[in-house]
């Protein structure tokens, strides 16, 4: 990196941490604390609940993703808007009628205290790990294309933000976020701009689109039907995302105190349902236009020779002379082959539709992409340990290696800055379910405001302290995306199917809620160690069975304890 | 800081049910133009 881009990065971050620190004044109880004093208008919820949900893995790994599968992935997000609304027509008004800090208050409430506690566990421990997973995913990238020490990152990473969240609570968090949003559509913005502007001379945005269609790379829409049928195991398709995706998001924004704490500190119900709705409007098209940034890089990259594998540090860590020569040689054929495909590709773009050529370009891509197998298992051959999977890697790598100086450190700080909109209100949302989920419930005296302002500080930065040591332990786990995605999944179909049984079934008691929760947790443990059903799936089938089994276990426990929200 | 009440004025619309339906028309008129940009490009 050179001075100016060390300047910009520096400049941004320590920025965005003083104002943090500026915004940092909130009342000293609670209320102040973890929800603003709900007092935020919608667009303030909205920019909130957008940079929750939007941590650095998304914009490092859907344009990867893109370049690798291309475009579909943007379909496990519709579900979000179904989401949306059925959030607005049932939970928010709930939340907001008790006055509920966290959403496993109104568990409580309607079940007992055991249901809390056993669904805020689940939380804390899905949420505290994938929190960590967050910090570590851009740190292992940064280190690895920059040579930093991935200790130290994680520490940045996942440190800085302590400072704020931890003075400023939520208030500082929301404030952050959105100043943190618009660095980062302002780097996206011209990532974009300059990866059209690098193409070669007289080949257009709508010539790169031309290119990546022709590739397989638009596939926006997908239906998961092959020549045997509807492929279940297909993770990305237009149904598994408007029911998969849309469970997901019910799990996520209607149960993950992360996102249900962002909602909760708007000033009424009325601007929580419009946070909560633009957010349905918007986060499609977002979405779409970070995959197609990766569409581009994709096109970037058959106009001009790629690199055989993006994470170049795997290949220095090999010592041994014997594999190193079979790994050059297959480099070697990758770049000869990867040049004359550029060569092609240049020709098509240039000249009118020609099947033909389409189908000699497409062999060559296939071709190429069998070289880089065989790199990857080479790697994998000589380093059983090594993760072949670059797909994390692609955009970062393409920013380094092409965009000039200044920009390079602008979206190196963008990375900083997702990743940080993301944890800091993970972490709030982790001290605000510790406190009142847990700690207050169960100690004797009940606590003053400012002693349970000073607590709700030490748990912030206890879980900040937490989640980092997470980071540095964590390696190994492919696509960084879905690894935070899968262990969502396994959690999230109980935390969904029990808010179910509380709001539809209100006949169903405590008991029948309590128990019919831990089963279903087991089960999906079980279906995920044994099946290789998609991730996307596990969300439906937790919910869908936990409702059940409660219908069955309130048709034989003996009713006692049967309450309505 | 306002007490929260089921009966606070709906913005831009008239009721929320407009919203939802605006949200859903929204999502699938975006399907639509995906679709299409599918076809057209690949």
């Amino acid at each position: 990196m050179s001075a100016l881009d060390w300047i910009i990065l520096i400049a941004t971050l320590t920025g965005i941490v003083a104002y943090g620190l500026f915004k940092s004044r909130s009342s000293h109880n609670i209320d102040g604390y973890f929800l603003s004093n709900r007092s935020l208008p919608w667009y303030m919820v909205l920019l909130s609940i957008m940079g929750t949900q939007a941590s650095a893995i998304t914009f490092l790994s859907a344009p990867g993703q893109a370049y690798s599968d291309g475009m579909r992935f943007v379909q496990y997000y519709f579900g979000v808007p179904l989401a949306m609304i059925v959030i607005c027509i049932f939970f928010v008004p709930i939340f907001h009628r008790l006055r509920v800090v966290t959403a496993y208050e109104y568990l409580e409430q309607r079940f007992d205290k055991k249901t809390r506690t056993f669904i805020a566990l689940i939380f804390l421990i899905s949420r505290g790990v994938s929190t960590g997973i967050s910090i570590y995913a851009p740190s292992i990238i940064l280190s690895s294309l920059l040579g930093w020490n991935i200790y130290w990152t994680n520490l940045f990473m996942g440190g800085l933000l302590i400072i704020y969240t931890v003075t400023g609570g939520a208030k500082a968090v929301a404030y952050t976020q959105q100043l943190q949003l618009i660095v980062i559509f302002l780097g996206l913005f011209l990532a974009a701009y300059m990866t059209v502007h690098l193409l070669p001379d007289g080949i257009g945005f709508l010539d790169a689109l031309k290119v990546s269609g022709k590739m397989g790379r638009l596939n926006v829409i997908t239906t998961g039907k092959t020549a045997n049928g509807f492929d279940w195991n297909d993770r990305y398709n237009i149904w598994s995302g408007l029911l998969g995706g849309g469970f997901l998001a019910l799990s996520y924004f209607g149960t993950d105190q992360s996102q249900v704490g962002r909602y909760l500190t708007a000033r009424s119900l009325s601007e929580s349902r419009i946070g909560l709705l633009m957010n349905g409007l918007v986060k499609v098209p977002m979405q779409f236009a970070i995959l197609l940034i990766g569409a581009l890089v994709f096109t970037f990259y058959q106009l001009n020779p790629s690199p055989v594998f993006f994470n170049p540090a795997v290949r220095t860590e090999i010592l041994d002379d014997k594999a190193k020569a079979s790994l050059d040689a297959i480099e070697g054929r990758y770049q000869a082959g990867s040049t004359e495909q550029a060569k092609l590709v240049r020709e098509y773009a240039l000249s009118g539709e020609d099947e033909q050529f389409v189908q000699t370009i497409r062999d060559n891509e296939k071709a190429l992409e069998i070289t880089r197998e065989e790199y990857k298992a080479k790697l994998k051959e000589v380093s059983p340990a090594t993760d072949t999977n670059d797909t994390n890697y692609v955009f970062l790598r393409f920013v380094i290696d092409h965009l000039p100086t200044g920009l390079v450190g602008l979206l190196i700080a963008v990375i900083f800055l997702a990743a940080w909109g993301s944890i800091a209100a993970a972490l709030n949302s982790l001290a605000a379910s510790s406190v009142c989920d847990l700690h207050q419930q169960y100690q004797k005296a009940p606590p003053d405001p400012e002693t349970s302002f000073r607590l709700s500080r030490w748990y912030t930065f206890a879980w900040g302290v937490f989640c980092i040591i997470v980071a540095q332990f964590a390696n190994n786990m492919g696509s960084l995306i879905e690894a935070v995605n899968v262990l969502g999944s396994i959690f999230y179909g109980t935390m969904l199917g029990i808010f179910l049984v509380a709001f539809f079934l209100p006949k169903v008691g405590a008991n029948a809620g309590f128990y019919s929760a831990m089963v279903t947790q087991a089960f999906i443990f079980l279906l995920f160690w044994k099946t290789s059903i998609g991730f996307l799936w596990m969300n439906v089938i937790g919910a869908g069975f936990l409702v059940l089994f409660s219908l069955l276990l309130h048709a034989t426990l003996p009713k006692r304890s049967v309450s309505s929200p | 800081m306002s007490m929260p009440s089921e009966k606070e004025k709906v913005p831009v619309f008239k009721s929320w049910t407009q919203w939802y339906v605006f949200v859903l028309l929204f999502l699938v008129v975006l399907i639509i133009a995906f679709h299409y940009f599918t076809e057209f490009f690949s």
